[in-house]
């Protein structure tokens, strides 16, 4: 009876100290992560970090290639745009206009239940922190995520449909992989790779 | 090759290249970027680990980094492209395209990208299950496969070894196809094995043997990266084998000299990316194709000395009738016909008279026939379930066959027919393997006493095990069943209660015999909802294995992760049954590692030297497969000619060695237009025609547990022709009602969708198991290859 009181104590206390040393934590870096925030909002359309993006929007025209006509340029709504029904929309242009099957890779998704629950679980990458600013962190940060059909990186990180989030401080410079690794290369480095 | 499919991006090489000529010193590769991993590893661990705000669904770079890669082919469809299977704490939690393969070269598609998913729906099974008092209850794997065992042993005990069978799948891997093989006919003694590719190649294998005396494609997937001109004959490639199609898109960016011909009933993603379309009427494929023969000939258009050197002409039995249940068919024989004879017979196949009948312009047909003479041009034939799916399927694949044999356009870079495959080992294992009913491994045949003589040599059996008789196709096994013939049937990774023709004929019947059924599978389904046991199976990476794509090309992977509960692979279930059934000794290897290896090895020694040689186990653990056959350590890209494949000898040019009793000649037949044997009519107005859609891959059991897939395509539809609609006063998404002679079925329209078909014509996806549309198909099939044909019936259509 004692040893299960006891017991109970000291789980409770422990519970105490767990629950404050993470509410420090997260006082410590109340900052807002907008690279978190936007690896979170990237992941909904994903299956996993890697996998081709889902079509967030109803299809207008249902021919293959009219995807073209807007993700080739790319558009920046604006905030009002009634085409849309949510404001905000940006019109991403695509990192490999090359592969025009579009329907291929990309579905759109329709409001409809789950046929049966997965348990499929992932992750993502997308973690370089927010404190590691241009000059300051130790090495360059290695490319958080895959680069297969997307080589081009200035297309997602600098364009006008970049994510303010993911457009790098330092602006334009030649040959992002000079100084950014690639993940493949370091799973050569671990040995896990090919 | 002359042009590469994608730029391959050696990232690591350019990588390590620049920085090697920045610092100017040269050092190991490997060496260098193990520093330099070193060095971020370290500078980023500190402020991740001492500053991190992580949420609790975040990983960190590093974290990543623990994610084991290692290639595996896709388990979906037979084009066979290979995958990186990333897995981490025993889970796979990634997927990505493998550029080292050269079928997809970093690409996948929809379904090939969320593979990591199919293996986490939560409804799957973990333990055996037995039916007791009618509901399926989990039980030990013990109890189960000890009532499996005795329920067969009883069975052939009172009825004898034909009254059981196994069914089994292109879905199975080589070992499983092999193991379940060596049980039926080398242990039980019965042919009594046939797998689902008996639905979707069949008629493919015999307009391949009928031709050139031996099975599957001659070229190669790198004929779609060379050829001029592509000729879809009903296949829907941009949505049914994607990642070949966007090989061809690439082939017409980079050379706009490509062109594109889609010959089919309705407008699909493929018609939209085509040059030319011609829509046809359904059947009227046998009339385009003796049209484009008759131009050939008929303008003396015709590759003469090919023609003179490497084909032979034949003739057969017609009016061979549909293989209908109660129907006499007529004996099927053929015989030598002469070049004048073959030409007589195209002469009624005029411009004007096809036309009439196939409902396409004289100028397209006419188009069409002069791509295929002009011998400036690489042209490449390519279908699948338009022309297998056919009550004259092994004629039409004949007549394809016949076209590129009257140019000499085959078995040459960039030239040739190429049929393609829906399942990942269709070819791999049904064909090659050879689990159908008259099969034997490697192309050997039961009726033919010395390959039955070599089969129960090498696997040391009684002389005679093995029946001289083939037993019963697909169908004829499925009508045994429902009739209570068969009455013991193990059913193995396929759904036959969604994917078998007229199927309420199929069920009731099975429903009121009550033949005792085995099935093996991941997740419930129609099947298994008539399973007496279910043994829960071990599935793609959960176990090692093989598999065989379209192009002749065998890959292997490796187990990588473990599969759940009480799962195993199909080939340890045929191995401990059968020793429990006393035919141990067939089966010596005692890991799933060393059956995996042991099957292998062991069916390996049937394929050398009968031109089917596939390379070592060893050596396919190293490659991204290789295409046989494999000599001296060398795939073979195209066979049947000098220089590439190493059958074909010095000084013959082109050899059909399949066909040595013709003098290696290929055969060019005669084969007549024969209508199919359900029209549409006043009561039945409207073509049926059934198929595949882009998400889903076979019966939707795998696919539809993936939330982007089935959100993306949830249920079936029935596709309509927009003027049919506005006659039957019916808008999208409205409720319609199909009727055939055997069923009915409501389902919602899609009108202007992403495929139209021609007017009198409905097409609706075979995939939703809810939404059943073998309900209505017919159980026709073509009496040489015995494939049914669910792409022609006919319907009433009804506002729902």
């Amino acid at each position: 009876m004692l040893k299960l009181l006891k017991k109970i104590i000291f789980k409770t206390i422990f519970k105490t100290i767990l629950f404050f040393v993470v509410f420090l934590l997260s006082f410590h870096c109340g900052e807002k992560n907008e690279r978190a925030d936007f690896a979170s909002k990237r992941l909904k359309l994903r299956a996993y970090e890697g996998a081709p993006p889902v079509i967030p929007h109803t299809i207008l025209k249902s021919g293959t290639h009219y995807c073209l006509s807007c993700h080739t340029k790319g558009i920046v709504f604006e905030k009002d745009a009634e085409v849309w029904s949510k404001k905000n929309m940006v019109a991403k242009i695509t990192p490999h206009p090359e592969w025009v099957n579009c329907f291929q890779c990309h579905v759109p998704q329709q409001d409809t239940g789950l046929f049966h629950k997965n348990k499929f679980k992932t992750f993502h990458l997308a973690h370089v922190k927010k404190n590691i600013k241009s000059g300051e962190e130790p090495a360059p940060p290695p490319m958080p995520h895959q680069v297969e059909n997307r080589e081009k990186c200035i297309i997602c990180h600098l364009s006008k449909t970049a994510d303010p989030s993911i457009v790098p401080k330092h602006g334009m410079r030649d040959g992002c992989e000079m100084c950014h690794l690639p993940p493949e290369s370091l799973d050569i480095y671990l040995g896990d790779g090919e | 090759m002359k042009k590469e499919f994608k730029k391959d991006t050696e990232i690591n090489n350019s990588f390590a290249d620049k920085l090697d000529n920045l610092i100017q010193t040269k050092i190991d590769r490997k060496n260098f970027l193990k520093k330099i991993g070193t060095a971020y590893a370290v500078a980023l661990a500190g402020p991740l680990i001492f500053n991190s705000c992580k949420e609790s669904d975040e990983e960190t770079f590093l974290d990543k980094l623990s994610i084991k890669w290692e290639k595996a082919p896709c388990r979906f469809c037979g084009v066979g492209c290979s995958a990186m299977v990333g897995v981490r704490d025993g889970k796979i939690v990634a997927i990505a395209g493998d550029r080292k393969s050269s079928v997809n070269k970093g690409l996948l598609c929809i379904k090939g990208y969320h593979l990591g998913e199919i293996l986490y729906g939560e409804d799957r099974f973990h333990n055996a299950l037995i039916r007791k008092n009618g509901k399926l209850v989990e039980s030990p794997l013990e109890e189960a496969l000890t009532l499996v065992a005795s329920r067969f042993k009883e069975s052939i005990a009172a009825n004898g070894a034909d009254s059981v069978a196994i069914y089994g799948s292109g879905q199975w891997t080589i070992q499983d196809g092999y193991s379940a093989l060596k049980l039926m006919k080398g242990g039980i003694g019965t042919n009594n094995i046939e797998a689902n590719a008996r639905l979707c190649m069949a008629s493919a294998v015999t307009g391949f043997m009928t031709t050139f005396g031996k099975d599957e494609p001659m070229g190669c997937y790198d004929d779609l990266d060379i050829g001029d001109v592509f000729v879809f004959w009903g296949n829907n490639m941009a949505e049914t084998h994607p990642v070949l199609f966007s090989r061809i898109m690439e082939n017409k960016r980079i050379n706009p000299k490509v062109q594109l011909v889609d010959i089919t009933v309705r407008q699909t993603r493929t018609s939209d990316s085509s040059d030319m379309v011609l829509y046809f009427n359904p059947q009227s494929d046998l009339a385009i194709a003796n049209a484009i023969a008759r131009e050939i000939v008929y303008n003396n258009r015709y590759n003469h000395s090919f023609v003179e050197n490497h084909t032979f002409f034949k003739s057969g039995t017609t009016n061979i009738g549909f293989g209908l249940e109660g129907v006499a068919e007529p004996a099927i024989t053929d015989k030598k016909n002469s070049f004048e004879q073959y030409k007589k017979s195209l002469d009624m196949y005029t411009l004007e008279y096809v036309q009439k009948i196939s409902g396409v312009s004289a100028e397209k047909i006419q188009k069409l026939a002069s791509y295929y003479a002009d011998p400036n041009i690489k042209i490449v034939s390519l279908w699948c379930m338009g022309m297998n799916q056919h009550t004259r399927g092994t004629w039409i694949n004949n007549l394809v066959y016949n076209i590129h044999l009257l140019t000499g356009k085959i078995s040459q870079p960039g030239n040739g027919p190429f049929s393609l495959t829906g399942q990942p080992s269709a070819c791999g294992t049904v064909r090659e393997v050879g689990t159908l009913t008259h099969g034997l491994p490697a192309g050997r045949n039961v009726k033919n006493p010395e390959d039955r003589a070599f089969t129960e040599n090498l696997w040391g059996i009684k002389s005679g095990t093995i029946p001289a008789k083939p037993s019963a196709h697909t169908i004829a096994m499925f009508r045994k069943l429902k009739d209570g013939k068969i009455k013991a049937i193990m059913i193995q990774t396929t759904n036959p209660m969604v994917t078998l023709p007229d199927r309420d004929k199929f069920l009731k019947g099975i429903q009121k015999n009550k033949p005792f059924i085995v099935v093996c599978d991941v997740y419930p389904t129609p099947t298994t909802e008539i399973a007496d046991v279910v043994l829960p199976a071990a599935m793609w990476v959960e176990r090692a294995g093989c598999f065989g794509n379209s192009e002749r090309r065998t890959q292997q992977w490796n187990k990588m992760v473990e599969a759940p509960g009480d799962s195993h692979p199909d080939s340890w279930y045929n191995i401990e049954i059968g020793r429990r059934l006393g035919f141990g000794n067939l089966f010596p290897w005692k890991t799933e590692e060393e059956q995996a290896e042991g099957l292998y090895e062991e069916y390996r020694k049937f394929t050398i030297g009968v031109g089917k040689d596939i390379a070592p186990y060893k050596r396919l653990q190293k490659e991204r497969g290789m295409r046989w056959p494999v000599v001296n350590g060398k795939e073979t890209l195209w066979r049947y000619r000098e220089g590439s494949d190493p059958y074909v000898h010095k000084g013959e040019g082109f050899s059909f060695y399949g066909n040595k009793i013709l003098g290696n000649r290929a055969v060019i037949w005669e084969r007549p237009y024969e209508a199919p044997p359900e029209v549409p009519d006043s009561e039945y107005p409207f073509w049926l025609c059934t198929g595949r859609v882009i998400e889903h891959w076979h019966t939707g059991s795998m696919t539809r547990r993936v939330e982007q897939i089935h959100k993306a395509m949830p249920h079936a539809y029935v596709e309509l022709n927009k003027d049919d609609a506005k006659n039957l006063k019916i808008k999208n998404g409205d409720d319609v009602k199909l009727t055939s002679r055997r069923g009915s079925l409501v389902l919602p329209a899609m009108i202007d969708g992403r495929a139209k078909p021609k007017k009198g014509l409905v097409f609706v996806p075979f995939f939703d198991e809810s939404l059943l549309i073998n309900k209505l198909t017919l159980d026709a099939h073509c009496p040489i290859s015995k494939q049914p044909d669910y792409k022609k019936c006919s319907v009433k259509v009804e506002r729902g």
